[in-house]
C-alpha cells in the first residue's frame, strides 16, 4: 500500500510538472519538445554508516570507554541495486522515478582486552567483527540536466529517496589471541548469523547527488550514474536498540546511524513516444 | 478538490506519520550495561539493585577475594543510562555483603561482616553512592539477609556459638530494637551448609525473611535440623513452621499476600516448584512438600527466585535463571494462579539472574551476572520499559 500510495505521489507530481513545462516552452508543439521512457537499471555501491550517537552494551569499570567503541570501516563492502526507469524529458531537463531493489552492506568492528595483573603474558584479546546487510526498496526521484545536447550527453542531477526496509541480518565474526590457555595462539570461530529486521526502523530518506552521461544510439538510452546518496534519518530502532539477546549478550548495542552510500548504475531506458522513423525528441 | 492535491495530501500524511518521527525513544527506558573490568582474576557477584532519587541505580556486589574466606564489599553507583558515576571496593576487614538493598529516608542500607570478629556492620550510602562508615550490630554474627520494614530493618543472622538463627529488628543506627533466636538443631551437618553459604564454597542457599502483619516475622533458614520457613512474633519458640528437607528441600522464594496466603516457589532435591497462590499456617507446623505447585524443569538447580508483589495489578512477578543459562520472567495472576507470561533475557554469554525490581517509569530493572567470553563473570543490568512489564503482566 505505502508503494503504491508513493508511485502515485510522485508520478502525480511529475504529470504536473510535465505539463507545465511542456507548455511554458517556446516550442509551437509540447509534444515534439518531449520524452517519456520506460527501462531498467543495475549497478554496484559501497555504503557506510555515519554514526550519529554512539551507544555501547559495555560499562569499563577500570578502564577508558573510547576503547570499547565501534570502529567503522566505510565503503568497504560491495552492494547492488536494480530495478525500473521511468523519465520525462523536456529541454534538455529529466525527471526520473528509478524504484528498485537496493542491497547495502556496512561494517564494524570492536575490541575487548583482559590481561591478569600478576601476570601480564596472561592475556585475552578478542575482536568481533559486524557486518550488516539491508535490502531496501526504493523510490529516488531525481532531476538532471543535460550539460550537452550531442549524441553523448554528460548529466548533472539531484534527487531524493524514500526507502523501505525488506530485510536486514548481521554476521558476526569473533577472532583474537588467546594467551591464556597455555599457548599464545590466534584464533577464529565460525561465523554466526543472526537476522536484526527489527533493530532498524522500516524507513529510510536522504538526498542524493549524481553526474553521468547518456548514450542514443538508436531508439534505447543508455545511462551511466555515479552517485553518493547520503540518508537524513536514523535507521536505527532505538525502541529495539538493546533487545536483541544474542548481540546484548557480547555487549552490543547498536549506535544511532545514517546510511550512505556511493553508487554506480547502468541504465536501459526506451523512448515511449515514436512520432516518426527519423525523427528524435532528444534535440 | 483536484486529483493531485488529494495525492499530495495522502501522501504527505503518510510521509509524516511513517516511523522516523516515532524513533525517539529514550535510552533510559531500556539498556543493557554489562560492567567489565579488564582484569583477568577479578570475579563480581552481583546481590541487588536499587533505583535512587536521580533515577541512577545502585548496585550491590560481592567481589572475589583470594585473600579471605568472605567475598568483599563491592558497590556500583550509576546514572540513568546505566552509565558507572561512582564505584567502592570495601577495604578489610568489610566482608560478605548480605541479600539486598533496604531504603529508609534518603538513604540506602546494606548490611556487611567484619571478618575479623564476625559481627554484622549496617552501612547508609548516599544517592550518589557514597558510603558512610560502617556501623557494627552489637552480637549479631553471620548475617545472612536483611529486608526493609518500614524504617527499620529486620535481618536474619546464624550465632554460631549457641547454633541458633537469629531474627532482629534494627533501626537505622544498628540498635536492635527486637530480637529472637531459634536453635538450627546441633550437629555438624546443620551448620556446615551455612558455612558453606557464607564462603561460597557451596550452594548458595535462599535465605529470605519478611514481614507478614504488625508483629508477625518470617524468616526462611534453619531451624531445628531443617531448611523451613519459620513464623515469629519474636517469641521463645516460633509461632509455625513449613519445615523443609534439611537443606535438600524447601523454600526458595516467598512473599506474603496476608492471611497466611504467599507466593511461593519451593525446591526439592534438584526439582523446582512455582506456586503463586499458597496457603500455608502461621500457627501449625507443615511440611513444604504439602505445598504443591507446577514443577518448572527448565529452572535451574539451585538457582536464585525471586518474585515481587505488583500490589496494583495483583500480579507476581517470578525471576530465576534456566538450565540454558538465560534469565526467566514470568508473570502470574494472584487470584487465579494463572502463568500469564513469560520472557527469556540474555543468550549467548550464560546469565545468572540475581535481583530485579520495578523502577520509577513502571519499567523493570534486572540484575545479573554474565560470564562475558564465558570466563569473566561480570554484573549486568538490563533495564526494560513499562510496555515490557504490561507484557509480562497481561
Amino acid at each position: 500500500m505505502r508503494f503504491l500510495l508513493t508511485i502515485v505521489f510522485l508520478l502525480s507530481l511529475s504529470t504536473v510538472f510535465a505539463q507545465k513545462r511542456g507548455y511554458s516552452s517556446n516550442s509551437k508543439d509540447p509534444f515534439l519538445n518531449s520524452q517519456w521512457y520506460l527501462g531498467f537499471f543495475a549497478g554496484i555501491n559501497l555504503a557506510s554508516a555515519k554514526s550519529i550517537t554512539s551507544y555501547t552494551g559495555y560499562a569499563p569499570l577500570n578502564y577508558e570507554e573510547a576503547s570499547v567503541q565501534k570502529v567503522y570501516n566505510k565503503f568497504i563492502l560491495p552492494g547492488g541495486q536494480g530495478g525500473l526507469v521511468f523519465m520525462f524529458y523536456t529541454n534538455g531537463i529529466t525527471i526520473g522515478l528509478k524504484p528498485g531493489i537496493h542491497s547495502y552492506s556496512i561494517e564494524y568492528s570492536t575490541n575487548m582486552n583482559w590481561q591478569d595483573s600478576a601476570n601480564p603474558n596472561n592475556s585475552l584479546q578478542i575482536n568481533y567483527n559486524h557486518t550488516t546487510h539491508f535490502n531496501y526498496i526504493e523510490l529516488p526521484l531525481s532531476v538532471q540536466y543535460d550539460l550537452l545536447r550531442e549524441k553523448i550527453r554528460p548529466y548533472i542531477g539531484l534527487g531524493g529517496y524514500y526507502g523501505i526496509l525488506l530485510d536486514a541480518s548481521r554476521t558476526i565474526e569473533r577472532s583474537g589471541t588467546d594467551s591464556a590457555s597455555g599457548s599464545a595462539g590466534k584464533f577464529s570461530n565460525q561465523p554466526k548469523n543472526i537476522g536484526v529486521k527489527d533493530l532498524y526502523i522500516s524507513s529510510s530518506v536522504g538526498i542524493m547527488a549524481f553526474i553521468g552521461a547518456s548514450y542514443d544510439p538508436g531508439n534505447i538510452r543508455i545511462t551511466l550514474d555515479i552517485g553518493y546518496k547520503m540518508g537524513l534519518n536514523n535507521i536505527t530502532n532505538t525502541e529495539n536498540r538493546f533487545l536483541n539477546n544474542e548481540l546484548s549478550a557480547i555487549g552490543e548495542a547498536l549506535d544511532d546511524i545514517q546510511l550512505n552510500n556511493l553508487y554506480l548504475s547502468l541504465g536501459f531506458v526506451f523512448p515511449l513516444k515514436f512520432i516518426s522513423k527519423n525523427y528524435s525528441s532528444f534535440n | 478538490m483536484k486529483p493531485n492535491r488529494f495525492y499530495f495530501i495522502v501522501a504527505l500524511a503518510f510521509f509524516t506519520g511513517c516511523d522516523i518521527s516515532d524513533n525517539d525513544i529514550s535510552p533510559t527506558s531500556t539498556f543493557v550495561k554489562i560492567y567489565d573490568d579488564n582484569r583477568f582474576e577479578v570475579e563480581y557477584y552481583p546481590l541487588d539493585v536499587i533505583q535512587t532519587a536521580d533515577n541512577g541505580y545502585l548496585v550491590l556486589s560481592e567481589l572475589k577475594n583470594d585473600q579471605s574466606l568472605f567475598t568483599s564489599v563491592y558497590v556500583l553507583k550509576t546514572d540513568e543510562l546505566g552509565n558507572v558515576l561512582n564505584q567502592t571496593e570495601m577495604i578489610a576487614p568489610y566482608a560478605n555483603p548480605v541479600n539486598s538493598w533496604s531504603k529508609i529516608g534518603d538513604k540506602y542500607y546494606f548490611i556487611c561482616m567484619d571478618e575479623n570478629n564476625l559481627i554484622a556492620n549496617l552501612v547508609a550510602v548516599d544517592n550518589d553512592g557514597n558510603l558512610a562508615n560502617p556501623i557494627p550490630i552489637p552480637g549479631i554474627t553471620y548475617p545472612l539477609v536483611s529486608t526493609v520494614d518500614e524504617n527499620n530493618l529486620v535481618l536474619l543472622s546464624f550465632d554460631n556459638s549457641n547454633g541458633e538463627s537469629v531474627i532482629s529488628l534494627i533501626n537505622e543506627t544498628a540498635q536492635i530494637l527486637q530480637q529472637a533466636s531459634y536453635s538450627i538443631g546441633a550437629g555438624v551437618e546443620v551448620e556446615k551448609p551455612i558455612i558453606d553459604h557464607l564462603t561460597r564454597n557451596g550452594r548458595e542457599l535462599p535465605f529470605s525473611i519478611g514481614k507478614i502483619t504488625n508483629g508477625l516475622y518470617y524468616f526462611n533458614g534453619f531451624y531445628n535440623y531443617t531448611f523451613s520457613l519459620v513464623f515469629t512474633n519474636f517469641g521463645s519458640d516460633p509461632t509455625g513452621v513449613c519445615q523443609g528437607q534439611l537443606s535438600a528441600g524447601g523454600i526458595s522464594s516467598v512473599s506474603s499476600l496476608g492471611n497466611n496466603v504467599f507466593g511461593i516457589s519451593r525446591f526439592n532435591f534438584s526439582d523446582n516448584y512455582i506456586n503463586p497462590i499458597s496457603n500455608i499456617p502461621t500457627s501449625d507446623i507443615t511440611s513444604s512438600i504439602d505445598l504443591g505447585g507446577n514443577i518448572f524443569p527448565e529452572m535451574a538447580s539451585e538457582a536464585r527466585v525471586k518474585l515481587l508483589n505488583i500490589e496494583q495489578e495483583a500480579k507476581w512477578l517470578y525471576a530465576t535463571n534456566t538450565i540454558s543459562k538465560q534469565i526467566i520472567i514470568q508473570g502470574f495472576s494472584q487470584n487465579t494462579g494463572d502463568i500469564l507470561s513469560t520472557e527469556y533475557v540474555g543468550e549467548g554469554n550464560p546469565f545468572s539472574f540475581a535481583s530485579f525490581r520495578i523502577t520509577n517509569d513502571g519499567g523493570l530493572v534486572i540484575l545479573a551476572k554474565t560470564a562475558v567470553e564465558g570466563r569473566f563473570q561480570r554484573i549486568a543490568i538490563f533495564k526494560r520499559d513499562a510496555k515490557y512489564v504490561r507484557g509480562l503482566l497481561h
